[in-house]
């Protein structure tokens, strides 16, 4: 049994996806963003380091293909920036130059299209080796390096538009100091320039963005916060396990209220477009309200009728789980 | 005479004393105890026959325990210009005047002021003494040295650097003492010394002559005599005559004098006799309140006896008095660090009984750090039932009190709750009904089994309270270490290397001697060999004449028996006899690595650089050995393996065999290879884990599940095991161990709360218990509203029938 191929969905999306931007709900409802930006893979240095690095960079891309409106953009034309969509850089091709390039290219079109409405979210991700001169926070790519400052003076462009940045290097946490801002989630892989060694994290970001592993609240749908929960948490364990001590520690700034939604996953995998599911998920969300209202009052009331309440409101959720478990089943094709 | 008894001594310290720093760290904290001047207490000896009299005078009144003693030396601290004179300086009298007060920042400042006017070598010696007062024992070491330097012969400083020494444990204590008698058969404090060591091996007889010796000459020096009463009564006390009248005979000379109980406090402490320790600790600063050492000594030992309040206030005193013990600020930090533990409390019933109508077997209180606590506590009950449910039984011995245990996370935690024991603390130890040892978060998983630790003190416990603490050293580690091997959760068997090696050699200590083994090991890694050797002697007694044997030595040892009396009540052979047969059993036992132990070391270096080599090859992108070499080397493996099978550890012929089948592609010759490696009592976790991976691929679900088990006892905190054996164990109908398996999920990572809370409903659901199966799933689905299991077993479990 499979289900929608991704190429089809990506032909779908490529096809709707600025229209598929007014989708989606307002209050707690997760943001089904648009998503464009720019992912970028630095010096390796060794195979290892290059291969754990490249990974996590399509991964994350992978994850964001997910979301509903995103476009990938065209790996068959290397060099050339795709506004609106994701792109990547590899190591070799991602210079300074090229990276503030194809920066400016991105939030020229964004500035052009207005930002493309409230929800849309532009994501720089960054994969590789990092430092910290004691002045700036260097990402390491061939040739000068790109800086904390270089970045930030870019993304005040985007004043507006919801941002998601991912510093998965070694002394990432440098950067906060030029990067932190109202309209960006930041995620630095360690907290502090002086944590410089090779970092675990984007081994373990692209598990928490590969599998289930990571989805704590079971809704199938894996926003960033979880994402990055999952990632800090194994990181520690990889060096607990190893009885090491930690020498990276992850640092999110910036979150917002509501749940910044990276993929759908698990049953609701690329039913972003699909309206039943999406008219069931308004209903749940709505449920899910219900449910919260009460457990915020836990403890005004004995737990025997706090339970009783509770199971009200999670026995409706249950059952029109499985109706959307009946939709969704039915749209896996046979093998 | 004199010098008959001194050759004697030497004879018996060439034989049992420490020569290395690594032996003397667990062996050597006693030499020091009650003779250190500032160790010993406030009433500080000093025997230097150049001490002038000005301050000869005071001392008199001070041993004699008057009140008139401050005063004197207040006197001198004023004013000391008479009884100055060019080579010992007014400001030397005054500083050493202040040294006797107490008023050590004084001291060190007029020290120091000293040392600018006086070249003497009786000003650095003194100063020295100041540090060992004040617990600077390397520095004192230092200004003992430096004095010898320029004075080589000066007697108070090697005095100073064998206390010194001795108290650093550090090699070379034992030859100070023996080189001060070579010149010196007079010196009152090296035979006090010596005749202290001759205790401490047991040797009451020949410390008695040395004490008859050393008070013929501290009467002739004028010296006083209450620390030879003190190892007088301590003799007593070693042979079972105490109360002694060496007591009375001290206190008539000084009613205040503490020493006279401390000093053989030492002696029950090292026979593990806690509560008594604890008991003449009290007698010494009831007779003198401003014993620091013995405060110190007395809360220490407390909190081995588990009254934490009680070691709390006299650790306080302690400190007030000498804030420069850093065992009495390490004690005092530790207690801070026990208030955050968190206690908690289990009894222990039969297998299979209604805990509702039987009375428990036992009872335990766990103190545990709280950081993932609810990941080990539940193994830690585990394991302390089984203990205690099979040593009730094996020795027929009903704890008289709950078992109080305590793991570590910081080993320094550790190793401050085992300060002054000598001879243990390197992984658990028992105070009687108090066990402390590491946690296994503390220390490396490849050598460090949890589990087995905790087994071995347990089996402490029962020996040490059976035999009320009379039992010889050897038996309690030796039936520890056999239950180790029969009863408890590893059933490895390896023997260091080093264990046939003295064996071989000789080396073996007879059976009635054995104590000096772990009291006063005369070689590097003698207290391990001890080890081994007292547990090999308990297995071949259970194994030639029962475990029923070890009973009635147990019996035996309890109504005060010696080893060879004990032997004979059990077995009814002498204990040369004994010794002989146990050579000629281990021989035999071992024949095939004791006669190829060298071979077994070169096939070892072999296999291993052969397997890194290639190792290193593969991950640098090379080939790997080609079939033909790996052949070859699993025939290497092999022939090592036959050697010595019950290798199991780092570097085991088991594991080499798994590595090259792995790399011959052989899957089934690695799973065989591991699975006997695991049979014999194998416990790396990595291995464990990997084998558990390949069983389960062949199949083997319950072996695989087993050794999943088995890795608890290693490594309790690793996340997918738990849920893995926490759903097995709901799959095969377990519910009470996928619940244990589910607490300590949740122990180790809270944030699976939702995991941890619908494996539980599961669980209470098998065992009928709808109520809880019904609440733990709400719970879950609170955690995670969308949880698709658990919605399905609340939608099994709901009597709602509204849907929408």
């Amino acid at each position: 049994m499979i289900r929608n191929t991704s190429a089809e969905l990506s032909t779908v999306m490529l096809r709707c996806w600025k229209l598929l931007l007014v989708v989606g709900c307002y209050g707690l409802q997760p943001v089904y963003a648009g998503v464009s930006g720019l992912i970028v893979v630095g010096l390796g240095g060794t195979s290892e380091y290059r291969q754990m690095f490249e990974t996590a960079a399509n991964e994350t891309r992978n994850a964001l293909s997910g979301a509903a409106t995103v476009a990938v953009s065209d790996d068959s034309a290397p060099g050339t920036a795709n506004p609106g969509r994701m792109d990547l850089l590899l190591e070799n091709a991602a210079d300074r130059e090229t990276i503030l390039a194809y920066l400016d290219a991105h939030i020229e079109f964004l500035e052009q299209e207005d930002g493309l409405g409230r929800k849309h979210q532009f994501v720089l991700a960054l994969f590789g080796h990092g430092n910290y001169d004691g002045d700036d926070y260097k990402f390491n790519v061939p040739g000068p390096d790109i800086t904390a400052r270089d970045l930030n003076e870019r993304l005040s462009h985007l004043d507006g538009v919801s941002q998601l940045l991912v510093l998965a290097t070694s002394a990432s946490g440098a950067a906060t100091q030029w990067l932190e801002h109202d309209d960006r989630i930041l995620v630095t892989a360690t907290k502090s320039g002086a944590e410089s060694n090779v970092v675990q994290f984007p081994r373990y970001w692209t598990e928490a963005l590969t599998g289930l592993v990571a989805d704590s609240d079971h809704d199938e749908q894996l926003s960033i916060t979880e994402a990055y929960d999952y990632t800090v948490q194994a990181v520690a364990d990889h060096y607990e396990n190893r009885q090491q001590l930690a020498t990276e520690h992850a640092r999110l700034t910036g979150i917002r209220s509501e749940p910044t939604v990276l993929k759908r996953i698990g049953s609701l995998a690329g039913t972003e477009n699909d309206k039943r599911v999406n008219a069931l998920l308004e209903q749940r969300q709505s449920l899910e309200q219900e449910f919260n209202a009460i457990r915020d009052n836990r403890g005004n009331s004995p737990q025997s009728i706090y339970l009783d309440e509770l199971e009200v409101v999670l026995v409706r959720i249950a059952r029109l789980q499985q109706k959307i478990d009946a939709i969704t089943a039915s749209t896996v094709e046979p093998q | 005479m004199r010098k008959t008894v001194k050759q004697t001594a030497e004879k018996i310290l060439a034989r049992f004393l420490p020569t290395t720093h690594q032996v003397l760290v667990l062996a050597g904290l006693c030499v020091c105890c009650c003779l250190l001047p500032g160790k010993l207490a406030a009433l500080t000896i000093d025997y230097s026959l150049d001490r002038p009299d000005v301050l000869r005078v005071c001392d008199q009144l001070l041993y004699a325990g008057s009140s008139n003693a401050n005063a004197c030396y207040q006197r001198i601290l004023i004013d000391a210009s008479d009884a100055a004179s060019s080579e010992i300086p007014a400001v030397l009298l005054q500083a050493m005047a202040a040294s006797a007060l107490g008023d050590f920042r004084q001291a060190n400042s007029l020290f120091r002021e000293a040392s600018n006017f006086s070249d003497h070598p009786m000003v650095l010696t003194a100063w020295g003494r100041l540090y060992l007062q004040t617990h600077q024992n390397g520095e004192a070491a230092a200004l003992f040295r430096e004095v010898l330097l320029s004075n080589r012969g000066y007697l108070p400083a090697r005095h100073g650097l064998a206390y010194a020494l001795a108290s650093q444990y550090a090699g070379g204590a034992r030859d100070e003492v023996l080189g001060i008698l070579d010149d010196h058969p007079d010196s009152v404090p090296a035979n006090l010394l010596l005749a202290r060591m001759l205790l401490e091996i047991g040797d009451t007889e020949e410390a008695r002559d040395v004490l008859a010796q050393t008070t013929a000459l501290a009467e002739a020096q004028d010296a006083p005599l209450l620390e030879v009463y003190a190892l007088y009564a301590s003799a007593d006390l070693l042979d079972g005559n105490y109360p002694s009248m060496w007591t009375d005979k001290a206190l008539a000379e000084n009613a205040s004098y503490g020493g006279i109980y401390e000093i053989p406090a030492h002696f029950y402490l090292i026979t593990y006799r806690y509560r008594e320790a604890v008991d003449l600790f009290r007698l010494a600063v009831e007779v003198e309140p401003t014993l620091a050492t013995a405060h110190a000594n007395l809360g220490i030992n407390l909190l081995r006896t588990n009254d934490i309040n009680g070691a709390r206030h006299h650790l306080q005193v302690a400190y007030d008095a000498d804030p420069f013990n850093i065992e009495t600020v390490n004690t005092l930090r530790l207690l801070d660090d026990l208030d955050d533990m968190r206690v908690s409390y289990a009894d222990v019933y039969p297998l299979d009984s209604d805990t509702t109508e039987q009375e428990p077997v036992g009872r335990m209180i766990l103190r545990l750090d709280r950081d993932s606590v609810d990941a080990l506590e539940p193994y830690v009950i585990e394991l302390v039932s089984d203990a205690i449910r099979t040593f009730t039984e094996r020795y027929r011995f009903k704890l008289e009190k709950p078992v109080v245990v305590e793991l570590y996370h910081d080993h320094d935690d550790f190793a401050v709750r085992t300060v002054s024991t000598p001879g243990v603390g390197l992984l658990g130890v028992a105070f009687g009904y108090v066990v402390a040892m590491d946690s296994p978060k503390a220390r490396s998983t490849d050598d460090f089994h949890w589990g087995s630790t905790l087994w071995h003190e347990i089996a402490h416990v029962f020996t040490l309270e059976a035999a009320n603490h009379l039992l010889p050293r050897w038996f309690s580690e030796g039936v520890s270490v056999y239950e180790e091997w029969n009863t408890g959760p590893l059933t490895s068997r390896e023997l260091p290397m080093q264990v046939f090696d003295m064996f071989e050699q000789g080396r073996f200590l007879p059976v009635d001697g054995l104590d000096a083994g772990f009291v006063r090991p005369s070689y590097e890694g003698q207290v391990t060999v001890s080890y081994m050797q007292a547990g090999l002697i308990c297995d071949f007694i259970a194994e030639r004449w029962g475990h029923e044997a070890l009973v009635t030595m147990l019996r035996a040892f309890s109504v005060g028996s010696s080893t060879a009396d004990a032997l004979k009540i059990a077995i009814k052979i002498e204990a040369s006899e004994f010794d002989r047969l146990f050579n000629a059993h281990v021989q035999e036992r071992f024949a095939n690595i004791l006669d190829g132990r060298t071979h077994w070391q070169q096939l070892g270096q072999i296999l291993q650089s052969s397997l890194s080599r290639a190792e290193r090859n593969l991950a640098e992108g090379g080939s790997p050995l080609n079939a033909e070499n790996l052949e070859a080397l699993r025939q290497v493996a092999i022939q090592r393996r036959d050697y010595f099978p019950a290798h199991v550890g780092v570097g085991s012929a088991w594991l080499s065999l798994a590595t090259i089948a792995d790399q011959l592609g052989d899957r089934k010759g690695a799973l065989d290879a591991r699975w006997q490696w695991y049979q014999r009592g194998g416990a790396l976790p990595a291995e464990l884990q990997r084998l558990a991976e390949d069983l389960e691929s062949d199949g083997r679900e319950d072996d695989a599940f087993a050794v999943l088990e088995s890795l608890n006892w290693v490594m309790p905190y690793t996340v997918s095991e738990h849920e893995r054996l926490g759903n097995y164990y709901l799959a095969k109908g377990k519910p009470a161990k996928a619940i244990r398996e589910f607490n300590a999920l949740l122990g180790v990572r809270p944030t699976a709360a939702s995991v941890v809370l619908l494996g539980k409903a599961r669980a209470f659901h098998q065992q009928n218990n709808i109520t809880q199966a019904r609440k733990n799933v709400l719970l879950a689905l609170e955690q995670s509203p969308f949880y698709r299991d658990a919605q399905h077993l609340l939608l099994e479990l709901s009597t709602l029938n509204s849907g929408d």
